[in-house]
């Protein structure tokens, strides 16, 4: 009757068992790669495996049994020991393909291992750990195939961790007291803590937002710190003031400069510019203009003829004297018509008049500062009167007699 | 009449008004002329002279002494034989009173249309060849054809050779150009004019009178004859108040006093009269004479060789300015004796250091003046 899938089952997992007996087991019994462990007199319990349809003695507790390559025997049932306990030198360590559970026999080649979850277990209550060679480029690498997803290095100087592939940390955190990420992008990054670059980063060339992102700063400042000692400082405070303060530490070149390419407007209440040396406003458009909302009141034209054109009653109220101060004639005109005319003789002339001697300006009355000349007239040759004021002394002169 | 010693040696300032051309003018001119050493305080120069000489044995230099204006030379008496009078002002310091003030009424102006005028009836050359033919010749031919003159071996310019050239005129080239300047003394008052030589029989002040004329006829009809000319030859004009207007005399806080009042009578009032003393009038004028007349450019060019010469009012370096012309005023001060020894020279100095200032107030048809210390070129 033939057997059951089970009843094959049971038989071939008996057939892999070793078989106890006594004496060289004949090699008609069992198959080949059966062992069977046989009591041999002079030998003392010997190991056999079957190859190629002959037992080969592999190992003894006492002397090896001669080898013979022929002959077989059928298992002993006789005097063989079935309890492996009942063994005699159970503690030798005559088995070195094996790995001993003290660890103290090393592979000699690779580990597989074929148990999924917890294959590798560490037990220890104290510290475990998993030590690799020192100073070694590739002292471990965990890989896929030869794609290494994480590079243990530890060359002298150099030691490492190298990651092949991409790190998620989750929603867990990342910390070291020295932690140094060098290049590559960071696509995205929530900094909930001080940012702080311990030293100079020369080799941060922008620091740049996406589109309509912003920094939002509530206290502090934002310094520069251009050159040793110098600063520019861009600083909020309560009420939103706004405070740019430049520092040259050794000079006063601590400029600001805002070049628009476009119009420039400062818009606000009151405007202050208040300069320790000198304003200046520069208009390449020769036209600097002042109005009160919607009229223009002054309009500085300050072209090779400048002109300062008033829109409305114009006065000039001084708290102490005013000065008109020129190098060439001063002039008023009321209507197109001169009314006062200083020449850079120094000569004052009030309302001018027509039909002078070629070379002379005629006027209703004038003042020479150097005779302390003055006339009064219509034109030439009508109702002029003049009074003329001459001092002289004489250069040469006895000394009074003393 | 008081001796006359017309030995005029004056020292002139001038001041030089440009008025455009035929501008009638008529209008006051006042002249002020005072001792004025920085206004340093000094006794009147009269006194000062005489302090200086009596208490240095003639120590006054030569140059004050001998001036015409101060030394008189009286025929044979010599200088030296006179003898300063006294006045008795010692540290009165009034050298201030060393004043003389002018005003005139002064009309006219000056036409400069008439121009040069042409001399008839001399030898005339004109080009090159005609003053190189010319006797002594005038210009010299080069080989390049141009001349060169004869005195300064210039090249005749294209002025020079296209001028009219007059020679050997005997008369002072003249113009047509005229000014009708006439002035009229209205008053002179300073404290000069008391001096008498004869009863004081010493060195004396030498008085020169400003000359003031009238023309006038007996009564006002029209007359077809010729008017009567007085001439007035004013030394001062004016007079000292000695007394207030209801007849009370004025004192030390009105007036000068003279002597020391150590005793009687020798400290009194300083008047107006002359009692042959000490008093008044006996001050410095610092002024000879003020003229007032009309100038304007008028220079002919000319060349010479030898004492034979040619003008012309066309060549390079005439010049005749017809557009305008100079008011002077020319005041003459007193002026010392640049010889600096005992004979009269012609004077180089001042006598004194004074003030002049002078006030024009013309009225008429230019206000167009211009005032220089030398003649307007331009």
């Amino acid at each position: 009757m033939a057997l059951t899938r089970e009843e094959r089952k049971l038989l071939h997992q008996k057939s892999k068992q070793p078989t106890f007996g006594t004496g060289k087991p004949e090699s008609s019994e069992g198959n080949n790669g059966d062992l069977s462990f046989r009591q041999v007199e002079g030998s003392g319990t010997v190991q056999y495996v079957k190859a190629q349809g002959n037992w080969v003695a592999v190992a003894s507790s006492g002397e090896m049994p001669a080898i013979r390559t022929t002959g077989s025997s059928s298992m002993g049932t006789g005097g063989g020991v079935t309890t492996h306990s009942s063994l005699n030198g159970l503690l030798s360590d005559d088995h070195t393909q094996y790995l001993l559970i003290d660890g103290s026999r090393a592979m000699t080649g690779d580990l597989s291992i074929g148990g999924g979850d917890g294959a590798l277990t560490f037990t220890n209550a104290g510290e475990n750990s998993i030590k690799i060679p020192d100073n070694q480029a590739s002292a471990l690498i965990i890989e896929e195939a030869d794609t290494a997803y994480l590079t243990f290095v530890t060359t002298d100087s150099g030691e490492k961790i190298t990651l092949g592939k991409k790190l998620e940390a989750g929603s867990v955190e990342i910390e070291g007291s020295a932690f140094d990420i060098d290049g590559g992008d960071v696509s995205a990054i929530t900094i909930s803590g001080d940012l702080t670059w311990s030293s100079d980063q020369s080799a941060v060339s922008s620091l740049s937002l996406a589109d309509s992102k912003n920094i939002n700063l509530t206290t502090g400042s934002i310094v520069f710190t251009p050159s040793t000692d110098d600063t520019v400082t861009i600083q909020a405070g309560t009420d939103g003031t706004l405070s740019i303060t430049t520092v040259d530490d050794n000079a006063s070149a601590g400029n600001i400069s805002i070049t628009a390419d476009g119009t420039f407007e400062a818009d606000a209440t009151t405007i202050t510019l208040d300069s320790s040396g000198n304003i200046v406003l520069s208009a390449d458009g020769d036209a600097i203009t002042m109005d009160d909302g919607t009229t223009t009141r002054f309009q500085f034209n300050v072209d090779d003829t400048p002109e300062l054109d008033v829109t409305g009653e114009f006065i000039l109220d001084g708290s102490a004297g005013i000065t008109i101060d020129s190098v060439g004639e001063t002039s008023i005109n009321t209507n197109g018509s001169t009314v006062v005319r200083a020449s850079t003789a120094g000569n004052v002339f009030l309302h001018a008049a027509a039909n002078a001697p070629t070379g002379y300006f005629a006027s209703g009355i004038q003042m020479k500062k150097d005779t302390y000349h003055f006339s009064t007239g219509f034109e030439d040759f009508k109702q002029n009167f003049t009074m003329l004021n001459i001092y002289k002394e004489p250069d040469t002169f006895e000394t009074y007699p003393s | 009449m008081g001796s006359i010693h017309n030995n005029i040696q004056i020292f002139q300032i001038k001041k030089y008004i440009k008025i455009p051309d035929r501008r009638l003018f008529s209008g006051l001119l006042y002249v002020n002329v005072v001792n004025h050493n920085d206004n340093n305080s000094s006794d009147d120069f009269i006194q000062q002279v005489y302090d200086v000489d009596n208490a240095n044995s003639g120590s006054v230099v030569d140059g004050i002494e001998y001036s015409s204006a101060f030394a008189g030379i009286t025929g044979s008496t010599a200088n030296s034989a006179q003898t300063l009078h006294d006045r008795g002002r010692n540290n009165m310091k009034a050298s201030f009173a060393d004043y003389d003030c002018f005003v005139f009424h002064v009309c006219g102006g000056m036409t400069l249309a008439g121009g040069p005028v042409a001399p008839s009836g001399l030898t005339t050359a004109q080009g090159g060849s005609a003053l190189a033919g010319l006797t002594p010749s005038m210009a010299t031919e080069q080989i390049d054809g141009s001349y060169v003159w004869a005195d300064t071996g210039g090249t005749l310019t294209s002025a020079d050779l296209s001028a009219t050239w007059y020679q050997n005129r005997s008369n002072p080239y003249g113009d047509y150009c005229s000014h009708f300047v006439k002035h009229h003394l209205i008053s002179r008052i300073n404290n000069a004019s008391g001096h008498v030589k004869e009863t004081e029989g010493s060195r004396y002040f030498k008085h020169r009178p400003q000359l003031r004329r009238k023309f006038t006829v007996s009564d006002d009809q029209h007359y077809a004859s010729a008017a009567s000319i007085s001439n007035e030859y004013v030394l001062s004009n004016g007079t000292y108040d000695t007394k207030t207007s209801n007849g009370t005399d004025l004192d030390g806080k009105n007036i000068i006093t003279l002597g020391t009042g150590n005793s009687a009578g020798t400290f009194h009032d300083l008047d107006n009269t002359f009692d042959g003393n000490e008093d008044g009038n006996t001050y410095y004028s610092p002024v000879d004479k003020v003229a007032i007349y009309g100038e304007h450019q008028f220079a002919p060019a000319s060349h010479f060789s030898g004492s034979n010469g040619v003008w012309s009012t066309a060549g390079t370096g005439a010049v005749h300015i017809s557009d305008y012309w100079d008011l002077v005023v020319d005041v003459g001060l007193r002026g010392n004796n640049a010889s600096g020894s005992s004979s009269v020279g012609t004077s180089n100095k001042a006598i004194m250091k004074s003030q002049v200032n002078v006030s024009f107030q013309p009225f008429g048809e230019t206000q167009t003046f211009n005032v220089s210390d030398s003649a307007h070129t331009s």
